[in-house]
């Protein structure tokens, strides 16, 4: 049985509970830089200040997507296939949804103030939004029934393909003509338009972000593991209970092959 | 110029909903780990 | 975020794994097709280009049959003036074309105090070609550009 092994988190019960300190840590001082150390913006004023938010949470969303991508390109190649990365994929994409949703959010919080509307039907929004929707639809796929291995290379197969929008979210403002503006690091020229204490505030947001990202996978994915492991126990308890007090062996060996299927190859 | 009221809904709003998605895993993960057979916490 | 109700106590002993609500998620999942080929549908039809510049406004006027659209470009700081009726007149321009925009209802927060600043201010402006060449507008949003400065200080202020 390799239960034990997936009750555990993905980065141990110390290196977690580091982790979430230094993520507590990075946030308070995000507060502080975001909204009383860095300087009002020339032309938005104080409305820029969602900028701290809105821009480290969709690196934080294309993080986590790429992670699900990268954890999925190991699944379905078959020296590497294990639950793990499959539980892997799903944790982060679903951390990934919830900082695509407070990405959507934000931007409409900060587009009321600076462009006088809450929503654009530009590249930029529209395939933001096409996203979320992506990797919602990708998280109930991960739902719908089937064999643990059918199930994890459906999905799988499911966010490579949601995966190919991340370049058009990210390349759409040079595609497009859009009312979103233009990156401000990683634009195409690659010449940063912020500076000083501004681009400190913005680095330290995505810093901050990361840390919440790696915090949330880990704590996320401990709780899928322990899931799958309640369920491939019940699983075993129904079998048990239909075939009944048979040969000792015999259940043992149904129960076994079952719960094998469900959670895949095991390293 | 009323750009506090979005700036504390944007910031506000974010921490609300890091902390509730914080407290529910941490709520679901406390019930999966009662429901194991040797109540066995994290290691 | 999946909103999962908290799972049933136990599952009967009698059977297969729970069904797992899932008539809930094959529901979820093609909602979720839904809604992206709505936004798809919406979104880009005619508008992957969001605006169309002032050099473009122009040559199409002859041939678009006064539907609305997008007119992207920079405010002329020094063309900014109230009408009698209320509404508020002033030039865009691309560099190359320059357009009088006749603009009715709100005004976006940022507007006057850009203008005031003497900056050229990218705007967006909705509407259709109106009479003598004017463009009608009634609803201007700032185009913000991508660059951040920390604000200077006002010695009036």
């Amino acid at each position: 049985m390799t239960g034990g092994a997936r009750r555990a988190g993905l980065l141990g019960p110390r290196v977690s509970a580091t982790t979430g300190v230094a993520t507590a840590a990075a946030l308070v001082a995000l507060v502080v830089f975001g909204l009383a150390i860095a300087p009002p913006d020339e032309i938005q004023g104080d409305a820029q200040r969602i900028m701290y938010l809105h821009v480290p949470a969709a690196w934080a969303a294309y993080l986590a997507f790429g992670i699900t991508t990268l954890a999925s390109i190991l699944y379905l190649w078959p020296r590497t296939r294990s639950i793990v990365w499959d539980l892997v994929a799903g944790a982060s994409a679903e951390v990934g949804v919830v900082f695509t949703g407070l990405t959507l959010a934000l931007g409409s919080l900060w587009a009321r103030p600076v462009w006088g509307i809450w929503w654009a039907w530009d590249a930029r929004l529209v395939t933001t939004a096409v996203l979320f929707f992506l990797y919602l639809g990708y998280l109930s796929l991960r739902r719908l029934p089937g064999t643990a291995e059918s199930r994890g290379k459906r999905a799988a197969i499911a966010a490579l393909i949601a995966f190919i929008d991340v370049p058009v979210v990210h390349f759409s403002v040079n595609w497009w003509r859009t009312l979103h503006q233009q990156a401000t690091v990683f634009n195409p020229e690659l010449d940063p338009q912020i500076h000083g204490v501004m681009a400190f505030t913005l680095w330290l947001g995505v810093l901050a972000f990361t840390l919440t990202y790696v915090y949330l996978l880990d704590r996320r994915y401990r709780l899928l593991a322990l899931d799958e492991d309640r369920e491939e126990r019940e699983l075993e308890a129904a079998i048990r209970a239909r075939v009944g007090p048979g040969p000792a062996g015999g259940a043992g060996t149904t129960a076994g092959t079952t719960a094998g299927a469900r959670a895949g190859v095991t390293p | 110029m009323n750009d506090a009221g979005f700036v504390v809904a944007a910031w506000g709003g974010t921490a609300a909903v890091l902390a509730a998605y914080v407290i529910r895993i941490a709520v679901r993960t406390r019930r999966a780990e009662r429901s194991l057979p040797d109540g066995d916490p994290e290691r | 975020m999946t909103a999962t109700a908290p799972a049933p106590p136990a599952d009967p002993p009698a059977g297969a794994p729970r069904p797992r609500r899932r008539a809930r998620y094959v529901v979820a999942a093609l909602l979720c097709v839904g809604a992206i080929v709505a936004l798809l549908v919406v979104g880009l039809r005619g508008n992957v280009v969001y605006f169309r510049t002032v050099s473009e406004a122009v040559a199409a006027r002859p041939t678009d049959g006064g539907q609305r659209f997008r007119l992207g470009g920079d405010v002329v700081a020094s063309s900014v003036s109230e009408l009698p009726d209320g509404s508020m007149r002033f030039r865009v321009t691309d560099g190359r074309a320059t357009v009088t925009v006749v603009h009715r209802g709100e005004e976006p927060a940022l507007f006057r105090h850009d203008v005031g600043e003497g900056q050229a201010v990218p705007v967006v402006c909705e509407g259709r070609w109106g009479s003598r060449g004017t463009f009608a507008s009634d609803r201007i949003l700032i185009n913000h550009g991508n660059e951040y400065e920390p604000e200077r200080k006002n010695f009036e202020s």
